[in-house]
């Protein structure tokens, strides 16, 4: 592993912009009163945007993803969230195996 | 993700909440709005959370760069699907009925879908959580969201 001067300016370039937006969420919420609807979609943020980063890989990958993030769900909602994660990796290699093996 | 987690940070200073953003991962943020959800937030319950974390993101990180080279195919054993499974989990967590929480997690991923396939790079994390914010704000149901003060106070008076 080699460290190109470029590539860590870039990481140190990318950790301070990253810093200044997470600070100005909380500066440009302070100026404005929240409740009623402002309150409402600010609640919709965290799922919409956890579930916009991973809908690509869920759905949009292949079979094996899609059935195996269905069974990742329903594991969540009964056992230890590890015990979902692991099931759900597992479930997803033993489908991918399925599927290459056809 | 700070303007999300704001409405929670009543117990931090000033200096609490400049480390907490510095520390701020995807997972610390989702579990501490799941911990929100439940009781208020507290400066000494983020950093349990996030300092371990940070410790084991970049240590592990480290570890996967200098010795990563040598797995050919992460695939294989599914750890690109690990990254899916954990934020599921977390969506699981944050899930507050079909009523509130349906319509703006269908849009948000239908919206996010569509630009994956149409636009280039990771626009799609933007757009689908903006449709998704927009859906939540609009829906019959954000009026009376837990979140109003005002309706709660009507409801009384």
């Amino acid at each position: 592993m080699s460290l190109d001067p470029t590539t860590l300016l870039a990481i140190v370039g990318m950790a301070i912009g990253t810093y200044l937006t997470r600070i100005n969420g909380l500066v440009l919420v302070r100026r404005f009163p929240l409740r009623g609807r402002l309150a409402a979609g600010l609640e919709a943020v965290p799922g919409a945007i956890l579930i916009a980063v991973i809908a690509p890989t869920v759905l949009a990958t292949g079979i094996a993803e899609t059935v195996a993030a269905l069974v990742t769900v329903l594991m969540a909602r009964r056992l230890p969230t590890l015990v979902a994660i692991i099931g759900g990796v597992g479930c997803v290699v033993l489908l991918r195996a399925l599927s290459a093996g056809r | 993700m700070g303007a999300a987690l704001s409405p929670h940070l009543g117990r931090f200073g000033v200096g609490h909440k400049a480390t907490a953003m510095g520390l701020l991962a995807d997972e610390v943020w989702a579990l501490a709005v799941r911990r929100a959800g439940e009781r208020p937030l507290t400066p000494a319950y983020y950093a349990g959370l996030a300092l371990p974390l940070w410790v084991m993101w970049v240590s592990t990180t480290t570890a996967g760069a200098l010795i990563g080279d040598g797995i050919e195919d992460p695939a294989r054993f599914g750890f690109d699907f690990a990254f899916a499974a954990i934020f599921l989990c977390l969506l699981v967590g944050l899930w507050q009925g079909a009523r509130r929480s349906a319509l703006p997690l269908a849009v948000a991923a239908a919206t996010a879908l569509v630009a994956h396939w149409t636009i280039p790079d990771v626009w799609y994390v933007f757009l689908g959580g903006l449709a998704g914010a927009i859906t939540g704000a609009l829906q019959p149901t954000a009026d009376h969201a837990a979140a109003n003060p005002d309706t709660d106070r009507d409801d009384v008076g």
